[in-house]
């Protein structure tokens, strides 16, 4: 079983999305996938569950056992994909509870699933360290832009403190040309500062998207587009 | 022992810990201490978080016994009650069960004897002392309490050894000519004499001083 972590402290850099994309990939794959979110936004849980249930990890956080149908929900999207659901009430306390909270409660549980996926918030404080803690592989998704530059270093760094590996996916990557400009000079700087932790990438664009909010099955490009090569490095 | 957390608990999700139950017996809460917090908490809600450890998802109670059952009776068993969460072994967790509630306890004369001789069973190489101001009662006593556990037989006697595995603790015998022999007696009336002198003496100097500076400052004038 694999625990996966999805990362970045800068906000809107792709990790719903990522998440989503690797959870229809394993699930096309055959694999039986849980989806935990942790971020108060809920984002992935919008996409993935009946947003009418009120229970999820912030009930289990307050000690209640995990369990099916009461705070652990078959997903919207497929029957193989599980989901532990997350709204506001997380938003008391998910940057104060312990760095243990997440693998003490839900280690037996997760047992059951050949890979964990969790979402995480815009921090690596709380709930994002705790995923840190439990987690065997992290991924950090990284948009080209200034913006999320700094960032996205800053939350390598936190990892390695933590004493695990951030992988870096380059969400939008296109192959600088070799001629000067803001863009392709964005995209060597990029380039030269994530060579050694960068892993894969994903491309941006309308049927990235839309496959990883929409309810469908993957056409043969998406298909070889982007489940391949997710499946390549997760 | 570390603080790893702050959150929220279902009150009804606590348990209460092995280590709590075996100590909290030790240290009821007086009459008047319960309805001041009951007052308290219904007034203010509850301003100090319980402390709680994790194992496995269950949350095990170390400190605020009291204030779950309080809490639980004004907001019900479905309430989130604010907690701290601990990280630490077996045995610290004991013994934070019973140094957090001395700390806030106000205890009977019965009460603290009772809590001298659960310490003194649990680890009769403690000191007297250190017990004494753990407990909040006279060294003295922790040292007469030890005394009847040792004659009914309830604790050993503990030799006690300093780092070099001499004995220590026991009265020196008599004659028994120390390598340094210090007069330890002093004569008081003798040191005062002297001190009589020595302040006759400053003064006289002191006299004399004034005399020639009086003296230099008219001749160069």
């Amino acid at each position: 079983m694999k625990i996966i972590s999805i990362i970045n402290q800068k906000g809107g850099s792709g990790k719903t999305t990522t998440v989503s994309l690797f959870a229809k990939s394993l699930c096309n794959d055959g694999k039986k996938v849980l989806i935990i979110d942790t971020d108060p936004q809920g984002g992935i849980s919008s996409l993935y569950s009946d947003t009418d249930k009120q229970a999820g990890l912030y009930d289990i956080l307050i000690g209640d056992s995990p369990q099916k149908e009461l705070n652990v929900f078959k997903s919207l999207v497929d029957s193989k994909i599980d989901i532990i659901p997350s709204d506001y009430r997380l938003d008391k306390i998910f940057l104060t509870v312990s760095p243990y909270s997440l693998q003490n409660a839900l280690k037996d549980f997760t047992k059951n699933y050949d890979f964990v996926l969790i979402d995480t918030p815009p921090t690596l404080q709380g709930i994002t360290r705790a995923s840190i803690f439990f987690s065997n592989e992290i991924f950090v998704p990284c948009e080209i832009s200034k913006q999320s530059y700094k960032p996205t270093i800053y939350t390598l760094e936190s990892i390695k403190e933590n004493k695990k590996k951030g992988k870096v996916v380059f969400i939008g990557w296109k192959d600088p040309e070799n001629k000067n400009g803001f863009q392709n000079n964005l995209s060597r700087t990029f380039s030269e500062t994530f060579k050694k932790d960068l892993i894969g990438v994903i491309p941006k664009n309308i049927s990235t998207l839309s496959f990883s909010c929409e309810n469908k099955k993957p056409s043969a490009t998406i298909i070889e587009n982007i489940i391949t090569p997710i499946l390549g490095f997760i | 022992m570390e603080e790893t957390g702050r959150q929220g608990i279902k009150a009804k999700n606590i348990f209460i810990s092995e280590e709590l139950q075996e100590t909290q017996k030790l240290m009821p809460i007086s009459n008047d201490d319960r309805e001041r917090l009951e007052n308290s908490i219904k007034k203010e809600g509850l301003r100090d978080p319980v402390k709680v450890y994790q194992e496995g998802n269950r949350y095990y109670l170390l400190a605020g016994w009291n204030r779950l059952e309080i809490f639980k009776k004004i907001n019900g068993e479905d309430a989130v009650i604010p907690s701290i969460i601990l990280e630490g072994t077996k045995e610290e967790y004991k013994e934070f069960t019973i140094n957090d509630n001395l700390e806030r306890r106000h205890f009977t004369k019965e009460q603290k004897y009772a809590l001298v001789n659960y310490f003194l069973k649990k680890d009769p190489t403690q000191s007297d002392r250190h017990i004494a101001s753990k407990t909040k009662v006279d060294k003295n006593t922790v040292s007469k309490k030890r005394k009847e556990l040792l004659t009914r037989g309830e604790i050993h006697h503990v030799e006690k050894k300093d780092s070099k595995g001499r004995r220590i603790g026991e009265k020196p015998k008599k004659n028994n000519s120390s390598r340094f022999p210090i007069d330890k007696k002093v004569n008081d009336s003798k040191l005062k004499a002297r001190l009589k002198e020595i302040n006759s003496e400053i003064k006289l100097l002191s006299k004399e001083k004034k005399d020639i500076e009086k003296k230099l400052k008219s001749a160069t004038s």
